[in-house]
């Protein structure tokens, strides 16, 4: 019959159970934590999603702040070709203006016409009231 | 997290608003097919001013005098459809938010010609012209230092 000293001398504790059960238990105890501070594995999912929805708006942000301080490139090189567009440009705006200038004046000039009937009729009744 | 996803909308609101601008808006456009764009830096009207004056002819408006207070210029003609009905909009927008007044409207059945200026006292610092027609947009963009005098001088100039 063996004692129990000789029983402690056969069986040999494999190595490293002693590691393996110490990480064991921290890994239990973490998942505790994490249970007893109400973390929810679907409030785990949502933290998720929201980390990646701040990573999408982040870039989004970065693009437009590239795209909008961009500089556009020169399109001439020549001041001189430069000018005369800009001068073309000038003209153009100044042809629109003088276009709906000219619809004003047509309208006044209309205005005026139609003041005119109405003045004439006005006069031609009050002297036949006279 | 939370604070992260607020300051990053923070931000992008932020850039939106900011990005709503001539610059902007050219640098979408530019490029893109049936879109013909110009731009002029602050650098090419800085060698202009270099340029001697031109001889102006009696009646004739001189130009170098006014050119030479500007800073910069955008100019976009689309003729594509839908690009042209999205910038229209985005011009729209962008003097909404009310930085811009109106200067003059004019209408002409499916014609619409706007021209808007933001002014700080007797000086004009911006300068948009909006046309627009059926299939097409056309926007001219001003940035400078013009007087409201010499404004009004190419405003009042006769062409042809």
């Amino acid at each position: 019959m063996d004692t129990r000293e000789d029983l402690q001398e056969k069986i040999a504790v494999p190595a490293g159970l002693k590691q393996e059960l110490s990480d064991m238990i921290d890994s239990m105890d973490a998942a505790g934590k994490i249970l007893s501070s109400g973390k929810s594995p679907a409030r785990l999912i949502m933290t998720c999603i929201m980390g990646a929805a701040a990573g999408i708006v982040l870039f989004f942000g970065i693009w437009t702040a590239v795209e909008t301080f961009r500089r556009p490139e020169d399109t001439f090189t020549d001041p001189e070709t430069a000018y005369a567009e800009v001068e073309k440009a000038l003209f153009s705006i100044s042809e629109k203006m003088n276009a709906g200038l000219e619809k004003a004046a047509e309208a006044e000039k209309t205005l005026d016409r139609s003041m005119e009937t109405v003045k004439s009729l006005y006069l031609n009744k009050y002297n036949e009231l006279q | 997290m939370k604070r992260i996803v607020i300051i990053a909308v923070t931000v992008l609101t932020a850039l939106s608003a900011y990005a709503q601008g001539g610059k902007d808006i050219y640098n979408r456009y530019s490029g893109k097919e049936g879109v013909s764009s110009v731009y002029i830096s602050p650098a090419m009207f800085g060698l202009m001013k270099e340029l001697p004056d031109i001889p102006v002819e009696d009646g004739e408006v001189n130009l170098s005098s006014v050119i030479k207070s500007f800073e910069g210029m955008y100019i976009l003609d689309v003729e594509n459809s839908d690009l042209a009905a999205s910038l229209a909009r985005e011009i729209d927008s962008m003097v909404r938010q009310g930085r811009f007044e109106l200067l003059m409207e004019a209408v002409e059945e499916s014609e619409k010609m706007h021209m808007y200026i933001v002014k700080k006292g007797e000086t004009v610092t911006d300068f948009l012209l909006l046309a627009t027609e059926p299939g097409s947009t056309s926007v001219i963009s001003i940035t400078g230092n013009i007087p409201m005098a010499e404004l009004q001088k190419i405003l009042s100039m006769t062409v042809g």
